[in-house]
C-alpha cells in the first residue's frame, strides 16, 4: 500500500517536472532529486494510510468544475457592475456529513468557486460559508456538493462519516 | 498581435492599481493582505501576457513562482493573525 | 487577421473585463468577505481566460501545458488562501461584536 502510493505520487511529480521544464535533458538530474524530495514530503504531510484521491475521478470532475468557475466569475462580475449593487451578504453554518480534513479543505475550495458562496474553513463536521445573497442559500445543494467531493476519494473516507461516530 | 498583449499588460496593471486602492483604505488587516492575493492573480496575469507578447517562456516561470510566493505570504499572515483558542480545531 | 487571432483577442478582452469587474467589486462591496468573492472568483476567471488567450497565441502544446499548470496552481493557491482570509474575516467580525475582545 505504502509502496504503491509512493510510486503513484512520484510518477505524478515526475510528470509535473517534465511539464514545467519542457523535458529538457540537462534538468533531469535536478528533477530526480526534486521528485524524490516531493514524494517524501508528501508522504510525511499526507501519509499513505489516509483516504486517497482517485485521479481519474478528478478528471471526470474537471468539466463541471470549469463550468462552475465560469458561472461563479460571471455572477460576481455581474453584481459588481450593476449600479444597484444587488447583494445581501451574510454567513451560514453548513452541516457536513464527513469529518475528513482534506475533504473539508477541498470542498471549501470548490464551494468558493461556485456562484455566490465562499468557504471560511471547516471543522467539527461543519463549515462557515459566506454568501453574497444569503436568502438564496440551499442546504440541499451544499450536501450535493459535499457528496460529489467525497466521491473523488476512495472508500476509506467512509469511515470518517459523522454517522459512523 | 504582440502589441495587443502588451496593451493587455498595461490594462492589467491599471486594474491592479485600482484594486490596491482597497488595500490602502483598509479598513481591516484582511483588506491589506489582499494585496498579496492580488499579486497572486493580477501580477501573474501581467507575467503571462508579457510572456505571450515576447514568446518568452521564462515569464511563465516567474508567474509560477509569483503564485506560490503569494500563497505563502497569505498563509503566513493567517497563521500570525489567528489567536490560540479562536477555533477548537485550529491546529496552526 | 486569422480566426485564431480573433479568438485570442476575444478571450483576452473577456479576461480583462473580468479583472476589471473584480477590481470594481473589491472597491464597491460593503464587507470584507464579499470583497474576497470578487478577488477570488472574478480575478481567477480573468486569469484563466487570459492564460487561454496566451496559450492559443503561442501555438505550442508544451507551452500550453505549462500555462495550464500556472493557472491550476493559481486556482489551488486561491482556493486555500481565500479560505484562510475568509476565516480571518469571520473571526474579526465576531470579535468586533459588543461582547467580543477587540484586538
Amino acid at each position: 500500500m505504502r509502496l504503491a502510493s509512493a510510486l503513484n505520487r512520484s510518477v505524478f511529480f515526475a510528470l509535473l517536472w517534465v511539464t514545467l521544464t519542457g523535458g529538457s535533458a540537462d534538468a533531469l538530474i535536478y528533477g530526480g532529486l526534486a521528485v524524490a524530495a516531493a514524494t517524501l514530503l508528501s508522504l510525511r504531510l499526507y501519509p499513505a494510510d489516509q483516504p486517497g484521491i482517485v485521479l481519474w475521478r478528478v478528471a471526470g470532475f474537471l468539466p463541471r468544475f470549469l463550468a462552475d468557475a465560469f458561472m461563479g466569475g460571471l455572477d460576481v462580475a455581474r453584481r459588481a457592475l450593476d449600479p444597484r449593487l444587488p447583494i445581501a451578504p451574510g454567513w451560514v453554518r453548513a452541516q457536513l456529513t464527513n469529518r475528513n480534513e482534506a475533504a473539508g479543505v477541498l470542498l471549501g475550495g470548490v464551494v468558493s468557486i461556485l456562484p455566490g458562496s465562499l468557504a471560511a474553513g471547516s471543522g467539527d463536521a461543519a463549515m462557515d460559508v459566506h454568501l453574497l445573497n444569503v436568502t438564496g442559500y440551499s442546504a440541499d445543494r451544499m450536501q450535493a456538493d459535499e457528496r460529489r467531493i467525497l466521491g473523488l476519494f476512495d472508500r476509506r473516507i467512509d469511515s470518517q462519516d459523522v454517522a459512523n461516530g | 498581435m504582440a502589441d495587443w498583449f502588451t496593451l493587455a499588460a498595461v490594462f492589467l496593471l491599471l486594474s491592479v492599481a485600482v484594486a490596491l486602492g482597497r488595500c490602502w483604505r483598509g479598513p481591516g488587516p484582511v483588506e491589506r493582505i489582499m494585496a498579496a492575493q492580488l499579486a497572486g492573480t493580477g501580477v501573474i496575469g501581467v507575467a503571462v501576457v508579457l510572456g505571450a507578447a515576447r514568446r518568452d517562456a521564462a515569464m511563465l516561470d516567474a508567474a509560477l513562482i509569483g503564485t506560490l510566493l503569494a500563497a505563502v505570504a497569505v498563509t503566513a499572515f493567517a497563521r500570525s493573525a489567528a489567536k490560540p483558542g479562536d477555533r477548537p480545531e485550529g491546529r496552526g | 487577421m486569422s480566426w485564431i487571432d480573433l479568438a485570442v483577442l476575444a478571450l483576452l478582452g473577456t479576461g480583462l473585463a473580468f479583472y476589471g469587474a473584480g477590481s470594481l467589486g473589491l472597491l464597491r462591496f460593503p464587507d470584507t468577505a464579499s470583497r474576497l468573492h470578487a478577488l477570488t472568483k472574478a480575478d481567477n476567471l480573468g486569469l484563466g481566460l487570459v492564460a487561454l488567450a496566451a496559450a492559443l497565441h503561442w501555438g505550442s502544446l508544451a507551452v500550453a501545458a505549462k500555462i495550464a499548470l500556472v493557472w491550476l496552481f493559481a486556482v489551488i493557491a486561491a482556493g486555500i488562501t481565500s479560505q484562510l482570509l475568509a476565516r480571518q474575516a469571520r473571526l474579526d467580525g465576531t470579535r468586533s461584536h459588543p461582547d467580543g475582545d477587540r484586538p
